[in-house]
């Protein structure tokens, strides 16, 4: 079913490709959360995230005519990212660096220190299972609750058979479920 | 519908209870411990938050529409102006230094090795051809095809004819002297 959001996003998408470059800016501003965070949860790194997002919009637009619609420009968008994501944690793995955030210390928001707070504590309790889990069960993981992607489209741009997409994403749930109970969510 | 498959329907549609099949849903309303299972993982979807709450601190969608703007203007083909080109001026002139060199010293090379005069190189080489008849008797220099074509000729035709020459220009006396002193067995 097409829904209104995908409709307009459609539209932009065609007047993209047409060289419409306020049009992608508008892409950029609708997609751009999923994609940053993404990277995120994959790389625990907030600059890098940015970055990685950043050169996923630009890989789009200058690829944008190889774009036919055979997939949801979301999909397409999220493989994109997904390639730039794991060549960099591969690139990272390879050198001795250490810059995963917990590190670094947050900013803090004055405007509301509570929320502020749990919304810390959420965001690092996600970031540390999803950092538990091995590569490939990490990304369809994402890929599916946080993206909402079919297994059929992670099937489709991991290479993988659905069959084991499906095996990846139930042992991730099996592993959370195993995580949430030691940290008490429930 | 056994508990085993329940379970595993349950954590393949985490978060998805929309697309939960019937007869998962009609197992649950059977089963306490599956469905204790569905209820804690509906609560642990529910602790997960979502994309908006891994945004980077302090990070506006503004400033990331712009910053991907800047980078995109940035691949974008500038027009090219005068004060542009002039940057690039000093390595054109060292390009064309380097290359004028070189031509000169390639071309000396050429025509010394063959005798440092073009006059002498074509006379050495063969005075009746038509090489001669190309060569300019005013000219201190030859140009390379003209010298391409001597080097032709002699390595050819003309080196068995300047041999002959040389043989026919001895005199008696010496031919006699040749054939009495000259060591073929020795030289091979």
């Amino acid at each position: 079913m097409v829904t209104p959001i995908d409709k307009a996003l459609d539209e932009l998408v065609t007047k993209a490709k047409a060289g419409d470059k306020a049009a992608f800016s508008e892409i950029v501003r609708k997609l751009m959360k999923p994609v940053v965070a993404l990277s995120y949860r994959m790389t625990r790194e907030q600059e890098s995230a940015v970055d990685l997002a950043q050169e996923t919009f630009l890989s789009a637009w200058q690829n944008l005519k190889s774009f036919r619609g055979d997939s949801r420009f979301e999909s397409w968008l999220f493989a994109i990212v997904t390639n730039k994501t794991l060549n960099h944690l591969r690139s990272r793995a390879s050198q001795p660096t250490d810059r995963i955030d917990e590190h670094l210390p947050d900013p803090v928001d004055a405007s509301d220190p509570e929320r502020d707070l749990v919304q810390k504590q959420l965001r690092e309790d996600v970031l540390e299972f999803m950092a538990s889990l091995p590569e490939q069960q990490r990304l369809v993981f994402d890929l599916r609750f946080y993206q909402q992607m079919k297994f059929e489209e992670i099937a489709e741009f991991t290479g993988k058979a659905p069959g084991t997409v499906k095996t990846h994403y139930r042992e991730a749930v099996r592993k959370l479920r195993a995580f949430a109970t030691g940290k008490g969510w429930h | 519908m056994n508990c085993s498959d329940c379970r595993d329907g349950l954590l393949l549609h985490f978060n998805q209870a929309e697309t939960l099949p019937a007869e998962i849903l009609h197992h649950l309303q059977s089963c306490g411990e599956c469905r204790h299972l569905y209820e804690q993982l509906e609560v642990i979807g529910g602790r997960l938050g979502d994309n908006a709450d891994f945004m980077p601190d302090g990070l506006t969608e503004d400033e990331f529409v712009a910053a991907v703007e800047r980078r995109i203007d940035r691949l974008e083909p500038s027009r090219v102006t005068w004060i542009g080109w002039r940057r690039y001026l000093p390595v054109a002139a060292a390009i064309l230094l380097v290359l004028g060199i070189t031509l000169v010293g390639y071309r000396q090379v050429r025509i010394g090795y063959n005798g440092g005069n073009a006059k002498e190189t074509a006379e050495v080489y063969d005075q009746g051809s038509l090489l001669w008849a190309l060569y300019d008797t005013e000219a201190e220099e030859i140009d390379d095809d003209v010298f391409d074509l001597i080097l032709s000729d002699f390595v050819t035709k003309g080196y068995f004819e300047a041999g002959e020459l040389l043989l026919d220009d001895l005199t008696e006396e010496e031919l006699q002297y040749l054939e009495e002193n000259l060591d073929v067995r020795g030289i091979l």
